[in-house]
């Protein structure tokens, strides 16, 4: 007898595979006009022993629905929990309508074939300047770290703008929605909020050309949503740069 | 997608190369004897190893394993050479460990390079001793462009080619996993012979209870501190008894060492599998090539097969001649860099403790 | 060089097989460099077939434990080139 979870999963359709989870694009009701949610389905992994797995399974899940709930709380912009099932290893959150500031900063897509002209989901198309973009980044990790949570994983593929048509077209706005907390757990320590930036620093400079002003622009909004705090975690962050070259092997 | 057209720099020779390498970084001391052939092939002539084992409970220190090394090494690189049929003189270059190892055994190693190197005006070449077992799989195996996980007593690394550098993408954030698995043998007594890892593995399949240990990725990376710390927290636990058997018949809850060693194993290799599987859903390979002493372990390398297989991916692992640290892996990864026109100058052919992968130019790879 | 006199001095005089032996130990050697260079003061050298080290160091302990070492690697230099020296006589080294 499959449980409910997994009845709406064969339902829906399979966006990708991670290392982790499988990702669909599903539907909770059969009511049209209800919005889509994204589902994520750690299934078991057959090579984890079976008790473990389980284990591992249901420690993930329930930390990622902890970790979203506790940004929404702090006012974060998070995608919303839909539904968990953590014996299933099923999360559903709010579908995102828009696109991943990897895909919209230069050298994000890469690997993509050149898109037609007209079909093209740019910058523009979100009324966004770049230098305001790297801002709302700023601004909500530093939300995000102000609430104890650490993202465990800040790439810019895990980072979305949401589209204008999303928004009210008296009042358009732009909102940066931080997503995929399935590495994030709760932590006060300014080393852990220092890795996590720095995690993101390596993310920018490995994927885009010119990174370095543009991270610097993040940490300018950084450093003003954080206030006081920031001067011990901009201390352990150049540390975390140094030791990040220097972490040697003993053979 | 406009293909790239890679052109290997390393074109096939215009005749026979013969490289002898060796190899002391650890407790075990190698020779071995590498030929690469004009058709771009390539030959192991000969590959001798010797084996420094301590008694049970003690790990291998600096000193005395360069001692080992000391009265060893002449012995097996003369029967290195015999078994390739060969002399001295016979060969282009004279490869050794670099490092990263452990200091006095790789200085040692050193030492008899160089002066074989001013005896027979051979070209010195240091090697990084990561980048030989790379190397070597690549060989041995065929793999094309694999993720590496790099499992030894004193490296756990998660390692991928690009662009001229093989760049670490996970790594162990305090001990090897080979490490933790040496010192936890010791906890329990265990033999060190042929060694620890292989005795853990030997024992773990007689263990049935999984108990709980802190399974500790964060992302890309491991760490085996916190583990080997509760692993052996266990050794005090009421339930366990030293000799595997229960005191009466009414002495049900039980722990043995062999349900420790099957704990251990069952987690650790978990987290190293997920961590491989990070790297490859990240790079987008479906090719996984495991190399270092702790590859040898067949539950770790049956639980990325399974892992593979649900990606439709494919492992590629060696027999314990190339997984354990050896001499032809120095050799062939010399050999290569000597026909890319790479040479260590005497004066820079000191050792060293750290040296990581990352820091190597793959001059020979597009 | 530290001619120092609260500091030691000791003098090791090594004779090989052949001058070129001898050069070769010395060019084996020297290159690693002595592990505390501000209380240990080496200077290697060669007269005619004889290996010449002299030691400076601070203390006595220091003397002991850099000559233990030294003659540690004289050895595997010198067990070395007995194993392979005969070999490589036999075909003189062509010119590099």
């Amino acid at each position: 007898m499959a449980s409910s979870s997994l009845k709406l999963i064969s339902t829906a359709t399979l966006i990708s595979q991670g290392a982790e989870a499988k990702v669909y694009k599903a539907n909770l009701t059969s009511d049209p006009s209800d919005p889509p949610v994204l589902l994520k389905h750690r299934f078991r992994k057959g090579y984890r022993h079976p008790t473990l797995d389980a284990s591992l399974t249901r420690t993930r899940v329930s930390a990622e629905a902890r970790a979203l709930l506790k940004c929404l709380r702090a006012g974060v912009h998070v995608p919303g929990v839909r539904m968990v099932d953590v014996s299933e290893g099923v999360l559903a959150i709010e579908w995102i309508h828009g696109q991943s500031v990897r895909k919209l900063l230069p050298g994000g897509g890469e690997e993509e074939p050149e898109p037609e002209p007209g079909s093209v989901e740019s910058l523009e198309e979100y009324g966004t300047p770049v230098d305001a973009l790297m801002q709302l980044i700023g601004q909500e990790i530093a939300k995000m770290h102000l609430a104890d949570v650490i993202h465990g994983d800040l790439t810019t593929s895990n980072m979305m703008l949401r589209h204008p048509s999303s928004f009210d077209p008296q009042r358009p706005t732009t909102e940066l929605v931080l997503i995929d907390f399935g590495l994030s757990f709760h932590s006060s320590l300014v080393e852990d909020k220092a890795v996590d930036l720095y995690v993101l620093e390596r993310a920018f400079s490995s994927t885009h050309p010119e990174s370095e002003p543009l991270f610097a622009s993040v940490l300018k909004a950084y450093e003003e949503a954080m206030g006081k705090d920031w001067t011990p975690i901009k201390r352990r962050l150049d540390d975390v740069r140094l030791r990040g070259r220097k972490r040697s092997m003993v053979g | 997608m406009p293909a790239r057209v890679l052109n290997n720099p390393l074109k096939n020779p215009e005749r026979p190369y013969l490289a002898i390498g060796l190899e002391g970084s650890a407790n075990k001391f190698g020779a071995g004897v590498i030929k690469h052939l004009e058709d771009g092939s390539t030959s192991v002539l000969s590959n001798v190893r010797h084996t420094y084992i301590t008694p049970p409970g003690e790990g291998f220190q600096p000193r005395d394993t360069a001692l080992h090394h000391r009265e060893w090494a002449l012995k097996v690189i003369n029967e290195c050479l015999v078994k390739a049929n060969i002399s001295m003189h016979d060969v282009d270059c004279i490869c050794f460990t670099e490092g990263p190892g452990m200091g006095a055994p790789l200085q040692s190693v050193a030492l008899i390079a160089r002066t074989l190197s001013l005896l027979f005006n051979k070209p010195l070449i240091g090697v990084n001793h990561c980048v030989g077992h790379i190397e070597m799989g690549r060989e041995v195996t065929g793999a094309h462009n694999p993720v590496v996980l790099y499992v030894s007593g004193g490296n756990t690394q998660v390692i991928a080619y690009s662009r001229q550098c093989y760049r670490i993408f996970g790594e162990t954030l305090d001990i090897a996993v080979g490490n933790c698995l040496d010192r936890f043998a010791r906890v329990i007594d265990l033999s060190n012979d042929p060694a620890p890892g292989y005795n853990i593995e030997q024992e773990a399949k007689k263990g049935k209870r999984l108990l709980s240990l802190p399974y500790a990725t964060k992302g890309m990376d491991v760490s085996f501190s916190g583990i080997l710390t509760a692993i052996e927290a266990y050794t005090y636990d009421k339930r366990f008894r030293a000799d595997g058997l229960p005191r009466n018949s009414e002495d049900q809850d039980i722990i043995t060492p062999a349900d420790l060693c099957f704990s251990l194993q069952e987690t650790i290799y978990a987290m190293l599998v997920e961590i491989t599987e990070r790297a490859m859903a990240h790079i987008g390979s479906k090719e996984i090539l495991i190399v270092g002493g702790v590859g040898c372990n067949e539950r770790l390398q049956d639980m990325m097969r399974i892992m593979a297989e649900e990606r439709e991916g494919k492992v590629f692992a060696m027999d314990e001649s190339f997984c354990i640290d050896n001499g032809i892996m120095i050799a062939q990864a010399g050999l290569l860099s000597f026909r890319m026109g790479f040479e260590t100058p005497l004066s820079k052919s000191s050792t060293t403790q750290r040296f990581r992968t990352d820091e190597v130019h793959v001059s020979w790879r597009a | 060089m530290s001619s120092n006199p609260d500091w030691h001095t000791i003098t090791i005089h090594v004779p090989f097989a052949s001058a070129k032996h001898a050069e070769i130990a010395l060019q084996a050697i020297q290159v690693d460099r002595e592990l505390q260079p501000h209380a240990v003061k080496r200077t290697l050298s060669v007269e005619d077939d004889v290996l010449i080290a002299t030691f400076d160091t601070l203390t006595v302990r220091l003397a002991r434990l850099t000559v233990n070492a030294y003659l540690e690697n004289v050895d595997l230099v010198v067990r070395t080139l007995q194993e392979f020296g005969p070999i490589a006589a036999q075909r003189p080294a062509p010119p590099s």
